[in-house]
């Protein structure tokens, strides 16, 4: 790990905000889960159906949490501080999207192992299948991998929306400019939040390797512009 | 040192928009002095220092520090250490994890940030969050953020803003003190009266333009050099008489006649000769502000 990914988590480790994150999100997903898992209309078959609510939710406020961060240094200025260290910019953008993208793999690790213990025992009772050990293990880990994906790529929306608030509205306005495309064109299942989902359901309409592709693809496309604009952006 | 001088800057031009904010604008600093940067507000001096850091793009000319441009240099905190922002910090961390994540970013040992603590006087306040800092106490965070890599150039902007008298004259002394140790310190500053006291020479710029880079007593001169003030009950008799006498009678405003140059005792003896009693007698060199606003008359106003 480099110098420069060290100091973004110590920037992380040292702000409240973070840990809270760390210590809510997890609750919010096992409390979405298991409204979801309660329900009486059982329409869930698997485990993992349990889980597309909450994993939406920790994706979005992961996604929303890096871009507000990253955001907020650009309005802060305190970017100009890391410029000030290290001049060639690149590296500094980079280190800020790998160390949100560590941020959420632990926040997915996190939640989709207390989600798989929370929704194990509710599945128990009911008619539903429940995941073999390699299944799980898979699924947990594909679930870390792609909130981690979603992480870095509300990073690289704070680097191209340059202001918190304005940052977080594009998140959120992601979902819903998705969810109308996905209507609209019938492409709902290659967008990224989608594609999250996809990936924890190891596979659907679109099979798994397609949708990591993917969802990577969509990660380096966006870090990519942001990278690329971010090195040329004056700090007036 | 690669060069000569410490900031280099050569027909710097900048423009945002429709506004250029830095128009063909050069000067230089060297090693060992401080050199304020003094204009009116939108002059162009923070769009420079900027230029300097490599935080903006200059549209032509050079902005060089340590003979390079910034990105360009090997160890930037080890070379140059900058206050462009006092308030670029998070409110929610400590000073002393604000000052650590930057000596982590920049290579520098966790040692050095108790250094620059105990340098700048933070003191315990290094461990509360920076949100309840007075804007002075900032602006000495901001200040120890600078030297954490011990560097041998210094541009501050604006680094008296918010400090108490007791703070400006520590500000004071310890620029001075960064000076003598070799170092070049470029600061700009709105208070002109603190800044005589601290800077050598003073590069004035208005509308992104070089006004003039001069040593302070050059300034001076150049704004008009010394003055006899010369304080008597018959002053319209008095200013009469130094006319005849060929001394340059630059007004009178009330008992005060004012004259130009520094000779006190040939105006002091022409009121000698004619029986006229001196209540007062002073030379005056202008201050670094009365200086100011005749170099730079009609080219906008200071804050």
């Amino acid at each position: 790990m480099s110098a420069l990914t060290r100091a973004e988590l110590m920037k992380l480790r040292t702000l409240r905000s973070t840990w809270v994150v760390l210590l809510v999100l997890p609750v919010v997903a096992v409390v979405t889960l298991m409204d979801a898992a309660l329900d009486p209309v059982e329409h869930n078959t698997r485990i993992v159906d349990f889980m597309d609510v909450s994993l939406a939710v920790v994706s979005v406020v992961v996604a929303a949490f890096a871009a507000a961060l990253v955001g907020g240094e650009f309005v802060r200025r305190t970017v100009g501080l890391d410029y000030l260290a290290v001049p060639r910019r690149v590296p500094v953008l980079a280190a800020k999207v790998s160390a949100f993208a560590g941020v959420g793999a632990v926040l997915g690790l996190l939640s989709a192992l207390l989600a798989t213990v929370v929704a194990a025992p509710i599945a128990l009772g009911r008619d539903v299948v429940l995941d073999g050990p390699g299944d799980a293990v898979l699924r947990v880990l594909a679930v870390t991998a792609a909130v981690a994906a979603l992480s870095a790529l509300g990073a690289a929306v704070g680097v191209l929306v340059p202001h918190p608030a304005v940052a977080v509205g594009a998140v959120i306005g992601w979902q819903i400019v998705e969810m109308l495309l996905g209507t609209a064109l019938g492409i709902g299942d290659y967008l990224p939040i989608r594609l999250v989902t996809t990936v924890a359901h190891l596979g659907g309409t679109v099979p798994l390797p397609v949708a990591f592709g993917l969802l990577c693809l969509y990660v380096a496309g966006a870090v990519g512009v942001a990278l690329l604009v971010g090195r040329r952006r004056d700090l007036a | 040192m690669s060069s000569a001088y410490a900031i280099e800057v050569d027909t710097l031009t900048k423009t945002f928009g429709r506004l250029k904010a830095v128009d063909g604008l050069s000067f230089t600093a060297e090693y060992g002095r401080v050199v304020g940067f003094i204009g009116p507000n939108g002059a162009g001096k923070t769009t420079t220092m900027r230029a300097l850091v490599g935080h903006i793009r200059p549209d032509t000319g050079r902005a060089h520090v340590a003979g390079r441009p910034y990105r360009e240099l090997t160890d930037p905190l080890g070379t140059v250490g900058a206050v462009l922002e006092a308030g670029a910090m998070h409110p929610g961390r400590s000073g002393r994890n604000h000052l650590r994540i930057l000596a982590r970013q920049g290579g520098i040992p966790a040692r050095r940030v108790e250094e620059v603590i105990d340098g700048v006087g933070l003191g315990r306040a290094a461990d509360r969050r920076v949100g309840g800092y007075s804007l002075g106490m900032r602006q000495r965070l901001a200040l120890a953020a600078a030297l954490l890599g011990d560097p041998a150039i210094l541009m501050l902007d604006e680094p008296a803003n918010g400090l108490d008298p007791e703070g400006i004259r520590w500000l004071r002394e310890f620029l001075r003190g960064l000076a003598a140790e070799g170092r070049s310190v470029l600061v700009s500053s709105h208070g002109l009266a603190e800044l005589a006291l601290m800077v050598d020479e003073a590069v004035v710029v208005a509308h992104g333009r070089l006004v003039v880079q001069q040593p302070l007593a050059e300034l001076r001169r150049l704004a008009g050099g010394r003055t006899v003030r010369i304080s008597v009950p018959e002053p319209d008799r008095l200013a009469a008489l130094l006319a005849e006498r060929g001394h340059r009678v630059l007004g009178r405003a009330g008992d005060t006649v004012t004259v130009g140059g520094d000779d006190a005792r040939a105006v002091g003896r022409v009121a000698f000769d004619h029986d006229i009693g001196v209540d007062r007698l002073l030379v005056e060199e202008p201050s670094l502000e009365e200086a100011y606003f005749r170099l730079t008359a009609g080219k906008e106003s200071i804050r």
